[in-house]
């Protein structure tokens, strides 16, 4: 499946960028699809195209605070989760993601 | 009821709303803080119309103003963009009436919440879009007079208590403010606990107190540092995973500064590593606060050096934290049973 990802924390140095590694490698592994936005305080976050995101089956967010432009995934399945979780456990994360599919 | 619903929704995500404003603050403070510093360069007596006189400047502004801007973003969590503007002033006036950073966060979050129910309500849609641009001035004007009669006058008097407590802590209460923080700092790295004391530590810089901040950049990097050393002293209680990411970690967490590189290390045996790094942080804690280490800039790694008042206490406290971590994880290691064989067959497995 196609996954769309966006991960969010407090300064956008640490834990956006270890829950998108997690979440990429357990992706990797299963053999899922993945694009990632990395959104957080100090950077402008490359945006995912408006192709990723209809072209996504399912929106992963891992977020600590509020993310940018929630509205674009509005009809889109959106599992969110918190930011901590993805990067200590991403195998139930993509877990409830694919229930979430079926 | 969609209204309580709503509500409930708001209220129950309050830390992420606060955490929210924080992320937005920070650069606030950092570019305040930053540049006041720089102007220290120009010595004490500072003429109008130099150079540093502007860098004074744009440091006060910067450590003045990050209040409102945490009460903006703290209602635009809320409420989007119509929350931010509302959010400004009620910041602005929680300053005015001596609330500071208390009274900024709950009028932040009460004038995102009064936003948003107010945007909630149907009206014809003549007065519809006229509605959307007098929403937010209802709010403002709500929560301001809320704030100015109601809760004001006990927060400014709780504002002044702390701040009459905290300036007069001296070394052993000072030690224990130390202690509480290297212990919140040290058991969670980087999760809400350590965001506790971090954003307190920045916090307390609006009442002019700096040694929070100290105490905060020098537990900082305890654990990270202290497990990469645990490591390197005893290669054979690690995998051989964990040992090669300890040689291209260490030098990484004293240049980039932050607790979340310990993860990896921590992640495979999450409870010896976390009583190690929560009792040297502690220790890091205490030498820090006794001895009243100020920073006066919340920047993290090589940066902060130049911003300690006195570098020798930071140095002191960062390497006796790491060493104590680093025994006591070791020991706490050697006396379990992990094995460290069959946790290298399964990352292999892992690779493939």
């Amino acid at each position: 499946m196609k996954i769309a990802l966006v991960t969010a924390c407090l300064a956008g140095v640490a834990h956006s960028k270890m829950a998108a590694m997690a979440l990429k490698k357990e992706a990797k592994k299963r053999g899922h699809e993945i694009v990632v936005e990395e959104q957080g305080g100090h950077k402008i976050p490359i945006k995912l195209s408006q192709d990723q995101i209809d072209g996504a089956d399912v929106v992963i967010i891992a977020k600590m605070v509020k993310i940018a432009g929630q509205s674009r995934f509005e009809g889109k399945p959106v599992l969110d989760v918190s930011v901590n979780k993805a990067v200590r456990n991403p195998s139930s994360i993509m877990d409830q993601a694919e229930e979430l599919l079926n | 009821m969609k209204f309580w619903e709503e509500t409930k929704t708001i209220f129950k995500n309050t830390g992420m709303h606060f955490r929210t404003g924080v992320s937005y603050m920070l650069p606030v403070i950092l570019i305040g803080g930053v540049a006041g510093s720089l102007a220290v360069l120009g010595g004490t007596e500072i003429a109008d119309g130099t150079i540093w006189k502007i860098l004074k400047d744009i440091g006060e502004i910067g450590l003045h103003y990050f209040v409102p801007v945490m009460a903006a973003y703290t209602a635009y969590s809320i409420c989007d963009n119509p929350g931010i503007a509302p959010g400004f002033i009620v910041g602005i006036l929680a300053q005015q009436i001596d609330t500071g950073y208390l009274g900024a966060l709950l009028g932040g979050i009460l004038v995102g919440y009064v936003t948003y129910m107010l945007l909630k309500v149907q009206l014809p849609s003549m007065l519809q879009s006229t509605w959307g641009f007098m929403a937010p001035v209802f709010s403002t004007i709500l929560v301001g007079l809320f704030l100015f009669y109601v809760v004001g006058p006990p927060i400014a008097a709780l504002m002044a208590f702390l701040t009459d407590f905290l300036t007069n802590l001296g070394e052993g209460g000072s030690g224990i403010l130390g202690a509480v923080m290297g212990f919140l700092g040290g058991i969670d790295y980087g999760g809400p606990f350590s965001k506790t004391q971090s954003t307190f530590a920045t916090a307390v810089m609006d009442i002019d107190l700096f040694v929070p901040l100290g105490i905060c950049g020098a537990i900082v990097t305890v654990p990270p540092l202290g497990m990469c050393l645990a490591t390197f002293l005893r290669p054979k209680l690690y995998t051989k995973t964990e040992k090669e990411y300890a040689k291209s970690s260490w030098l990484y967490s004293i240049i980039g500064g932050f607790t979340e590189i310990v993860i990896p290390l921590a992640a495979g045996d999450l409870w010896r590593v976390t009583v190690a790094t929560a009792i040297g942080s502690t220790v890091a804690g205490i030498i820090a606060g006794y001895f009243l280490l100020e920073l006066s800039t919340p920047v993290l790694g090589v940066a902060q050096w130049f911003f300690y008042d006195k570098p020798l206490i930071f140095v002191l406290s960062v390497v006796i934290g790491s060493i104590t971590v680093a025994l006591v994880a070791n020991l706490l290691k050697s006396m379990s049973n992990r094995d460290i064989a069959q946790l290298e067959r399964e990352e292999e497995e892992e690779m493939d």
